[in-house]
């Protein structure tokens, strides 16, 4: 098992506790506002004008302040108080270091919260600490989700969701179900594994993708001027450094050469600070990993999540192996005719075996309507890969933040979820 | 001792493989050929080194190979025969080139087994406007070798392994396994062997990044020259029924996994016959990058010189690897698409080759992951006298 420290990578954002930053030295002002950055990472000191910086931590409070009850159903902390009493000790802390900073002459920061340096831009962040901004990214969810007897308190319940290591193998459909999680779940700690870089025909479907990522910038290349020179962007490295930029205390442990044989079981069962995996969302291209995924995952007990979107159908399978460790890999197939329907995909070349082996995956009858006409190669056809509707897409993702939020709560899985879009029904296996 | 007498029981019976069936003789054996004997090797010795050249690949197995033996000046000429460049799949006849190469390499590796010196002239009026396709047969000498006594001999065993490796080598167009390490005792002998000092250059690839970068590019371009018209309509007239038990050249089903029914459908397909799949060519692109990803090792041989005789040089260092690598039970598959498509080749060269090289041969290393598919059927060969010219 490979020992590699896979948080770090080109654009992690860099994180400064603005207290010691400010005492130490790293981050200071000069009379016109711009900060000097120095730190171990960036080599010389970098120099940041204020049009690069954004102060987040005081909006972040004010939004906190409006979103947060003090009515008798305020949240109850272990502490002993309220949710509400809590923030408004530190809300009012807050306030007087803010005011303290505006009278004291060269001052241009409190000692509060945490910088956040991007260094694909150069911008700097200043965003609340942890806690409260964490708050913040899931105060809106309210106490939605709860456990199925309904005793947990709502720092349980987020303590819980937060603590809940998601693998995710793919980040193209995988980056909705990634925005499915983070918004549901908020967890501390996720893992990304795919080897491909973002292609403009990804645009309708990767969260977060854009024109930034269609090819890294001009002055990455060797030859400025070799237009053949294009040097992709990573989806793993994408997508954490943009749900950073939304949770930069998270932390992301990436596989950009993808799950492989040899790194599997580390992505799994985890290896130094990279703890083991709760779920793997596998959302992989490679057949062969999408079984072999689900094969070691059995083998360690760790429950599988799907989304697939199939023309105007969403369907989510949960594959509870933790519960079932016995479970057939496949969807109510024999695990030998799933290895059978594999081996004759990757050999014979037809296209229909690639639809069996799908239908293991997936159950019988998977293709309908629209889809259906693709598979069948009925009418207009435009597009040589598999059809995937960006909205759908969407939905996947929103599914499976849902249901794994659930499950980590205690309620039950459904092996199968479909809802069908241009029909508007659920069916649940 | 014949390739049936070795155990390579794959080889059909046929006359279109008539050229596998090729025995082992031993130095003696080889020595009682001479009858005739006024130039280094008799004729009969001189047909049975070719036919082992004969066994090198060649793009689509077109072999676009002929060969005149010169007694009077210790030589045998090698020649292109220019209606049989792919003028979809090969426009300026480099794969034929490098095809040429290969067949070179084992003629030279075939003599030296029996202490025959066999040095290599390509001829100097050789450049790309003589080896472009030609409508009309037309043979175009690109060289020859000179013939030599030489005093080494190398011993029955080391003998017997060199020559059975041409016989046992197949390209292997099928998925690898990817767990499979090449041995870094083999990859010292293929550096050796392309030598660090010519003009060619031998790199290595083998981190999943890497093998995941090539296996993409190499998607993206076979499907950009899949989606020509020409070269798909070329491509279904190579591709051969796996009943075809007659024709010298071209690509059986089979050789690509393909069962009867599939290589007939996906021939007439391509040929514009039949309808096809709008993610057939998809698949089939996407198949070379499955192949690249499982592999050992990917390998690119490059060369900043671009002069046609470099193709050649290109092709030898090819089959030297290949040959190396069969002796080692690695298999190995051509990728020609990043090479001949030129803005996936400029792409490959800006982005993925050391020191900005221009790749002009991909292939992957590797042993089949399923252990059946190391013994699909070999391709096709013409006859030796057919390949002759007097």
């Amino acid at each position: 098992m490979v020992n590699t420290d896979r948080s770090h990578y080109a654009w992690r954002p860099l994180l400064l506790d603005a207290t010691r930053a400010h005492h130490s030295g790293q981050v200071s002002y000069d009379a016109r506002g711009t900060v000097q950055l120095c730190h171990e990472d960036l080599g010389q000191p970098v120099q940041i004008p204020t049009e690069q910086q954004y102060p987040c931590a005081f909006p972040t409070l004010l939004s906190l302040d409006k979103a947060l009850s003090n009515s008798s159903n305020s949240p109850r902390m272990r502490s002993g108080g309220t949710l509400r009493e809590a923030f408004d000790h530190e809300y009012q802390g807050y306030l007087g270091l803010l005011s303290r900073a505006r009278e004291t002459p060269g001052v241009w920061e409190p000692d509060y919260g945490t910088y956040v340096y991007d260094r694909r831009t150069g911008d700097l962040y200043l965003v609340a600490p942890a806690f409260w901004h964490h708050l913040a990214l899931l105060t809106s969810n309210a106490k939605l989700l709860t456990d199925p007897s309904g005793v947990m308190t709502a720092e349980e319940i987020r303590d819980r969701l937060a603590q809940t290591v998601v693998g995710f193998v793919g980040a193209s459909l995988g980056s909705n179900v990634i925005e499915g999680v983070v918004r549901e779940m908020r967890p501390r700690i996720a893992k990304l594994a795919d080897p491909d870089y973002l292609e403009a025909t990804n645009l309708n479907r990767l969260q977060h993708g854009s024109l930034r990522y269609l090819s890294q910038p001009r002055a990455c290349r060797k030859d400025p001027r070799n237009g053949f020179e294009t040097r992709f962007v990573s989806k793993v490295e994408l997508v954490a450094y943009e749900n950073q930029l939304v949770d930069p205390y998270m932390h992301w442990h990436l596989y950009p050469e993808g799950v492989t044989a040899d790194n599997l079981d580390q992505f799994l069962l985890g290896s130094g600070d990279e703890p083991r995996l709760d779920y793997v969302v596998e959302e992989a291209d490679d057949v062969r990993i999408k079984i072999e995924v689900r094969r070691r995952a059995r083998q360690y007990g760790i429950p599988v999540f799907m989304a697939s979107d199939l023309g105007h159908r969403t369907q989510a399978q949960l594959q509870d192996f933790a519960a079932q460790p016995s479970a057939p890999l496949g969807f109510q197939i024999a695990d030998s005719e799933l290895f059978a329907r594999l081996e004759r995909c990757m050999t014979s070349g037809a296209r229909e075996d690639w639809f069996r082996l799908a239908s293991g995956l997936l159950g019988e009858e998977f293709a309908v309507d629209e889809y259906k006409k693709w598979v069948d190669q009925v009418g207009e056809q435009p597009t040589s890969s598999v059809p995937q509707s960006g909205a759908v897409a969407q939905l996947s993702g929103a599914l499976g933040g849902k249901l794994l939020a659930l499950h980590r709560l205690g309620h039950p899985a459904f092996e199968r979820v479909i809802i069908d879009t241009r029909r508007l029904r659920m069916t649940v296996d | 001792m014949s390739a049936a007498q070795i155990g390579m029981h794959d080889t059909p019976a046929l006359r279109a493989f008539e050229s596998w069936n090729l025995p082992l003789l031993e130095v003696e054996q080889f020595r009682a050929l001479a009858t005739d004997r006024q130039f280094p090797v008799s004729q009969a010795q001189a047909r049975y080194l070719l036919q082992f050249s004969l066994l090198a690949p060649s793009s689509h197995n077109t072999v676009p190979q002929a060969y005149r033996i010169d007694p009077e000046h210790s030589r045998i000429e090698l020649w292109l025969r220019r209606e049989r460049v792919l003028p979809a799949s090969d426009p300026t006849g480099q794969q034929a080139l490098i095809s040429l190469g290969c067949a070179a390499e084992n003629l030279v590796f075939a003599a030296a087994q029996y202490g025959i010196g066999c040095a290599w002239q390509p001829d100097s009026d050789l450049d790309w406007s003589r080896v472009t396709p030609a409508p009309i047969p037309l043979p175009v000498r690109v060289g020859h070798f000179r013939l030599t006594p030489s005093t080494r001999v190398p011993g029955p065993e080391s003998r017997r392994g060199a020559l059975l490796a041409m016989l046992e080598r197949r390209t292997l167009r099928a998925e690898f396994d990817g767990a499979e390490r090449l041995p870094q005792t083999l990859r010292a002998s293929l550096d050796a062997a392309v030598g660090p000092e010519g003009p060619i250059t031998l790199s290595w690839f083998e981190s999943p990044t890497e093998k995941f970068a090539w296996g993409k590019l190499d998607e993206l371009a076979s499907k950009h020259k899949l989606e020509e018209r020409a070269f798909q309509r070329e491509l279904g007239e190579w591709l051969l029924p796996n009943e075809d038990d007659h024709s010298p050249r071209g690509m059986r089903g089979r050789e690509f996994g393909f069962d009867d029914a599939l290589t007939r459908e996906l021939s007439a397909q391509l040929r514009g016959e039949a309808p096809m799949a709008v993610d057939q060519l998809a698949i089939m692109a996407r198949a070379g990058r499955v192949g690249l990803c499982s592999a050992s090792a990917v390998c690119v041989l490059s060369s900043h010189d671009q002069a046609a005789d470099t193709a050649l040089a290109v092709g030898r260092a090819f089959q030297r690897c290949a040959l190396l690598a069969r002796a080692e039970t690695f298999a190995c598959a051509v990728h020609t698409a990043v090479c001949e498509v030129p803005h996936a080749r400029a792409m490959s060269q800006a982005t993925l080759m050391p020191a900005g090289m221009p790749p002009r041969m991909i292939f992957r290393l590797g042993k089949p992951r399923n252990k059946t598919e190391g013994s699909r059927t070999p391709s096709s060969r013409p006859l030796l006298d057919d390949v002759l010219l007097r």
